[in-house]
């Protein structure tokens, strides 16, 4: 068993002991509730399960929860899908990926929109050329795999964020 | 089993074994026949056929417990008895025999004379196919003999003749819909209610086989009530459809009194218990006039492994015979089908359905032929094409559009097409082997029995709620059917609750007897009584979504309009029953929400609604449509005026007030003949690819594609490109990259995940250059046409003949993987 | 004369090595002893370092020794998915780092291998496709193994954790054949008995 505290979506959680084999995917979802994090392989290939971790340095990086322990998560700050919107006010990527259609089933999209935030908030940081946007976007969402949709939405929604504010993304 | 290591934390709280089910007298029903549990002293039915269920009170405990089991070592077997050996799931010919010119009455066709099998022999699990065995049915003898012709025709060296004979084969894949199947179930022992909650894509049928299973257990393991919830679902494909997962759930349930219970596959049970594309082993013969360029003749066998249970293995394998020919014109045909049982995991309904398989075979078969010719590729298709009369292969021709001269002109006309010669020899200047590669082909619609429900409620405000019977599993069909809804009422709905099989009480159906094998007779008696209908509520399957989905909650719309919004939009108007214009309902439009007719004021829904409501007209319609390839058609009393609709339900509700059946005063069932059709309906999707390999490595890039689809009305023009991209991707997966072993070594090991099964990234595909065009209807008021499969299938057999192009190897089997290409090459 | 002794020998050690490999367990490592009965030292040498050989050559090792910049995994040394490089230090690109998945230790009920020190051998280091001779010389280049002498690969094949983590990779993986410790032992007597590498 080991001790669990952390910050959810800017809310503390814990501490609470937390067996030292319980992924971090089934603590969200069995213990917490929040299951808009999903489960899709168990594998770490599809990144359903992906959420968002922020590091001390102002960084950060998406995660699987299916192949890692709850326990590793102790003092971590993570955001997840729930944590997108401000109420009912939606995200730009969240209505970017429904004006376009970009999901189908919807069960892939926590993974791709946790992983096209991060991809925004990297690009804020450390913009990039226009000519090597695309190559950007997909390097960035191949890790995610999708059933329905064959991807071209998905990539076409978080470019068209990108390109709708080019002084805050682009050099 | 090895019950030792879950001692303590680990242990379950309850072990069920096929003895438990045994006595407590479950029943399996018909279609999922064969063991749910594997009883001790017999060998499995299939590989990975479940041993036992085991539940846990809490989910540590499962969790632990999980680790502990999936070494395979768990279950112990005894002496080494070799695999089941099992009679075939079905077997059929298909044979058909043109008249001397086009207008001229078939010689033979399955329309005419029903659809054959050939006998079935006792100890084998093959037909016999030739019409002189003993024990032939004579139906099947009559056709037999004239496809043993075709046969000899194809076999004498006719010099006049091109024929050749081709193998080809296709491999097992996965579904691979991104949420594995999972459910609730909660038996409360006392009230003796099982509450279910699950996803799958035939809710009616589900909550059937779930009473059945238990409608004869003994107390307490038969439930008074079954109460099933139907969820939206992570994907579908097909795999979702009429999968035994439903069974263990409610059985979990049941075993377990008092509390929910949850059954949830993870992926690598999913893999193993998830129901799988067949694999075909297809052989073909084409036979094509030289100076003509027409087919002549045509003749193909097919073998379908349908793994350990039968399912859908019949099904596919005559969808899949009929979808042989394609979108040509070929005056005689024979194809023998047959579905084997094996050991491998069991194979079902998967987008395609067995027409992927087929089609792929075919299209390849084409573009050698053509080759073989010296014509184009793309004028050989058109030279051949069936026309909008023309007869497919049971004998009858579709009923609705058939525009595969306009596909093919798009096909010839694009860039891809044209520039190729010019591309290739570009490539070749580069090191690179550059291919191009076109199909083009047309994949029914509908399955011979669809129904829908749909509901529809304006209230006050003019808010609309619909309730339809169809599912959600990312095809968007409650925005498609709102959007159909939104043609006759002005507005989107407000609200829409899908997978509905019990809101729809007020029109009291009642059904009987199978709709695919009813005789006529026994369908007119039933037909008498006017809350009798064919069906009740089928499987979202079969790409109906857009066409069978949408029709009845259209119909309901269109009463709403016709007695509710029209009357109250004629008051406002003030135009009175005398006037001409007060039947001119059909002619008003709607315009950004507002009725309109010329020279008159706009009125808004809301204003419309409101009239209706405080006037007691109708604000609210449920409706029921039946299908056999063609509508039912009845006619009812609505306040007075005799109103004839593609339905056989309707309730009305007016104003407030409750929702009244009114009984049909006729109705027109589709002919159960009908039911020798292989499909009436259907829709053409061609697709071109240009291919990049690596000759050193075997590395294929997909560089360009372009698909062009037609399907109707277009609902919602986002969700058909996004279907058509999905299927692209689809395609690309099951052409390049997924395959399963079919037995030892195969999913049914439970080994299986994604690291091994390759599905299609977005690396693997052309994102920024694949273009989908969608063909305009036809006509202004053309019916919506199922798509979702039509556009997986073309890129497949394109991608092979682009791998021909650049490489002159003709691949004759799935997948064409890197190594396998490498291999080629050297 | 001389020569012909030589070639006979060494032609008689070959076929005792092929013998034995025939019949010994792949999974278990054979101790430096076991060769003393080559008589010739470059020989012996050679064989100790073949014997190794069933450790670098498996794929606990090569899997993450390629010779692309993609690694690869399972006992059948499929290329990893997701697909992953390098990356510029070995340890991932930006967009999935090797540390996202493979934490300071395997989780089993992930079935996922970690290590604190989780990355990709550098390029000069790659073994996939080279024959053991190939491997053997690269190993003493000092170009190549990372600027280390002979003597300090005993360390970094006997005890390193990263290295050791290929005897313990949880559930799903074959174990590299032996120990670490039994590994090691070969190291050093390969080394004492002059590092000679296979001629193949």
């Amino acid at each position: 068993m080991t001790t669990l505290a952390l910050t959810i979506n800017g809310r503390a959680y814990g501490p609470t002991e937390v067996r030292d084999e319980l992924s971090m995917n089934d603590f969200l979802r069995e213990y917490l509730g929040l299951t808009g994090t999903k489960f899709g392989c168990g594998a770490a290939q599809c990144l359903s399960c992906a959420i968002i971790v922020d590091n001390p340095d102002g960084t950060s990086t998406t995660s699987p929860t299916c192949v890692v322990a709850a326990a590793n998560f102790n003092g971590k700050a993570i955001r997840t899908d729930e944590g997108h919107a401000r109420g009912n006010e939606l995200s730009a990527l969240q209505k970017a990926f429904i004006e376009h259609f970009a999901f189908q089933c919807g069960y892939c999209t926590a993974g791709f929109l946790n992983e096209g935030q991060v991809l925004l908030e990297r690009l804020a940081r450390k913009p990039v050329a226009r000519v090597d946007l695309e190559t950007t976007i997909a390097e960035a969402l191949d890790g995610h795999l999708c059933r329905c949709t064959g991807y071209v939405k998905y990539h076409e929604a978080v470019r068209d964020v990108i390109l709708a504010d080019p002084k805050r993304y682009l050099v | 089993m090895d019950l030792g290591r879950l001692k303590g934390a680990l242990e379950p709280a309850v072990v069920v074994t096929a003895d438990d089910l045994a006595r407590i007298g479950t029943r399996v029903p018909a279609f999922y026949a064969g063991d749910l549990l594997c009883p001790i002293g017999k060998t499995p039915l299939y590989l990975g056929q479940p041993v036992a269920l085991l539940i846990f009170e809490h989910f540590d405990a499962f969790d632990q417990a999980r680790l502990a089991l999936r070494d395979g070592t768990f279950v112990r077997f005894g002496e080494e008895t070799g695999p089941i050996v099992g009679p075939n799931y079905g077997a059929f010919r298909f044979t058909r025999v043109a008249g001397p010119t086009p207008d001229a009455p078939d010689v033979y066709s399955p329309i005419q004379a029903g659809w054959i099998s050939p006998a079935r022999i006792q100890d084998s699990a093959l037909p016999v196919w030739s019409p002189l065995a003993r024990q032939t049915p004579a139906n099947y003898a009559k056709g037999a003999v004239y496809g043993e012709q075709i046969r000899a025709e194809l076999a004498a060296k006719d010099p006049t003749l091109l024929v050749l004979d081709r193998e080809f084969e296709t491999q097992s894949v996965d579904p691979m819909f991104l949420e594995p199947e999972a459910g609730l179930a909660w038996f409360s022992g006392d009230s003796s209610k099982l509450e279910l909650v699950l996803g799958v894509q035939s809710p009616y049928d589900a909550a059937e086989a779930v009473a059945f299973m238990l409608g004869k257990a003994r107390a307490p393991f038969k439930p008074a009530r079954i109460n099933s919830h139907f969820a939206y679902m992570g994907g579908g494909f097909g795999g979702r459809d009429h999968t035994p997962f439903m069974l263990y759930l409610a059985l979990a349930g049941m075993f377990f009194p008092g509390r929910p219970v949850r059954l949830a596959h993870d992926r690598y049970q999913q893999f193993q218990g998830g129901i799988k594309r067949h694999a075909f082993k297809m052989r073909s013969q084409i036979g094509v006039d030289r100076t003509t360029g027409k087919i002549r003749a045509f003749a193909a066998d097919h073998v379908l492994d349908g793994g350990g249970l039968a399912n859908y293995s019949p099904n596919v394998a005559t969808v899949a015979a009929a979808a042989a020919i394609g979108i040509y014109d070929v005056p005689k045909l024979d194809v023998t089908t047959v579905a084997l049982h094996s050991r491998g995991v069991t194979a079902g309904s998967m987008r395609g359905y067995g027409t992927l398989q087929t089609m792929t075979a075919l299209e390849v078969l084409i573009d050698e032929t053509s080759a073989a010719l010296s014509l184009d590729p793309i004028e050989f298709r058109r030279r051949n094409a069936l026309g909008p009369n023309g007869r497919t292969m049971t004998g009858n021709p579709y009923t609705v559009s058939v525009r595969t001269p306009e596909i093919l002109d798009k096909l010839e006309k694009h860039p891809i097409w044209r520039d190729r010669a010019q591309e290739k020899a570009l490539g070749a200047q580069g090191g690179k082997l550059v291919g191009t590669g076109v199909a083009c082909v047309t994949k029914d619609y509908g399955s011979g029995a669809d129904c829908s429900f749909g509901k529809i409620e304006i209230d006050r405000e003019g808010r609309i709620s619909i309730h339809c019977d169809h599912v959600e599993m990312g095809t968007a069909v409650g925005t498609a059917v709102a959007n159909r809804v939104a043609l006759h009422l002005g507005a989107v709905a407000d609200e829409i609750t899908l997978a509905q099989i019990d809101a729809f009480d007020e029109l009291a159906l009642v059904t009987s007897g199978d709709p695919y094998t009813m005789d006529q007779k026994t369908q007119d008696a039933a037909a008498r009584n006017p809350r009798w209908v064919p069906s009740l509520s089928t499987v979202t399957t079969a790409s109906i979504g857009a066409h069978v989905g949408t029709q009845a909650a259209a119909e309901a719309a269109r009463v709403i309009l016709r007695f509710g919004l029209w009357p109250a939009a004629l008051e406002l108007w003030r135009i009175p029953a005398t006037d001409p214009r007060a039947k001119q309902w059909e002619t008003a439009a709607w315009k950004d929400g507002h009725l309109t007719m010329p020279d008159l004021a706009p009125l808004p829904l809301a204003r419309l609604a409101a009239t209706a409501h405080s006037r007691n007209l109708v604000t609210g319609a449920s409706t029921h449509a039946f299908s056999r390839w063609a509508w039912s058609r009845a006619r009812f009393q609505v306040a007075g005026v005799s109103w004839t609709a593609d339905i056989d339900a309707l309730a009305v509700r007016r104003g407030d007030g409750k929702f009244q059946r009114l009984d049909r005063s006729s109705v027109a069932f589709p002919p159960t003949d009908n039911n020798r059709i292989g499909a009436t309906y259907t829709s053409l999707c061609g697709t071109l690819v240009r291919v990049e390999i690596e000759r050193a490595s075997g590395a294929l890039n997909i560089a360009k594609a372009y698909s062009v689809l037609e399907c109707g009305r277009t609902l919602v023009p986002e969700v058909v490109r996004g279907q058509a991209q999905g299927g692209f991707a689809m395609g690309v997966g099951y052409a390049l990259l997924e395959s399963l072993p079919p037995y030892e070594g195969g999913p049914g090991n439970g080994q299986w995940n994604l690291g091994q099964y390759l599905i299609a990234r977005g690396s693997d595909l052309p994102l920024r250059d694949l273009e989908i065009e969608m063909l305009p209807p036809l006509t202004p008021d053309e019916p919506p046409k199922g798509m979702a499969e039509v556009v997986m299938i073309p890129v497949v057999p394109a991608l092979l003949n682009a791998i021909f192009d650049a490489t002159g190897h003709r691949f004759q089997s799935l997948p064409v993987t890197q190594k396998i290409l490498k291999g080629a090459l050297a | 004369m001389r020569v012909k002794f030589f070639v006979l020998v060494a032609a008689l050690a070959a076929s005792v090595l092929a013998a034995y490999a025939g019949t010994v367990d792949q999974t278990k490592l054979v101790p430096p002893e076991s060769f003393e009965g080559i008589a010739d030292a470059e020989a012996r040498s050679a064989a100790i370092f073949t014997e190794l050989g069933k450790v670098l050559t498996h794929p606990r090792c090569v899997n993450c020794h390629p010779a692309g910049d993609r690694p690869r995994q399972g006992d059948e040394g499929r290329l990893h998915q997701p697909p992953v490089a390098r990356g510029p230090d070995g340890h991932g690109r930006e967009a999935l780092r090797c540390q996202t998945c493979h934490q300071q230790a395997n989780f089993e009920p992930g079935r996922m291998p970690g290590n604190s020190e989780w990355h990709l051998a550098p390029r000069e280091m790659a073994w996939e496709g080279k024959t053991l001779g190939e491997i053997c010389r690269q190993i003493k280049d000092p170009a190549r193994n990372g600027g280390r002498k002979v003597e300090e690969l005993i360390h970094h094949i006997g005890t390193d954790t990263l290295v050791g983590w290929a005897w313990k990779p949880g559930f799903g993986r074959t174990p590299a054949p032996g120990t670490q410790a039994e590994a090691g032992a070969l190291v050093e007597a390969w080394v004492k008995t002059g590092a000679a590498c296979p001629s193949k």
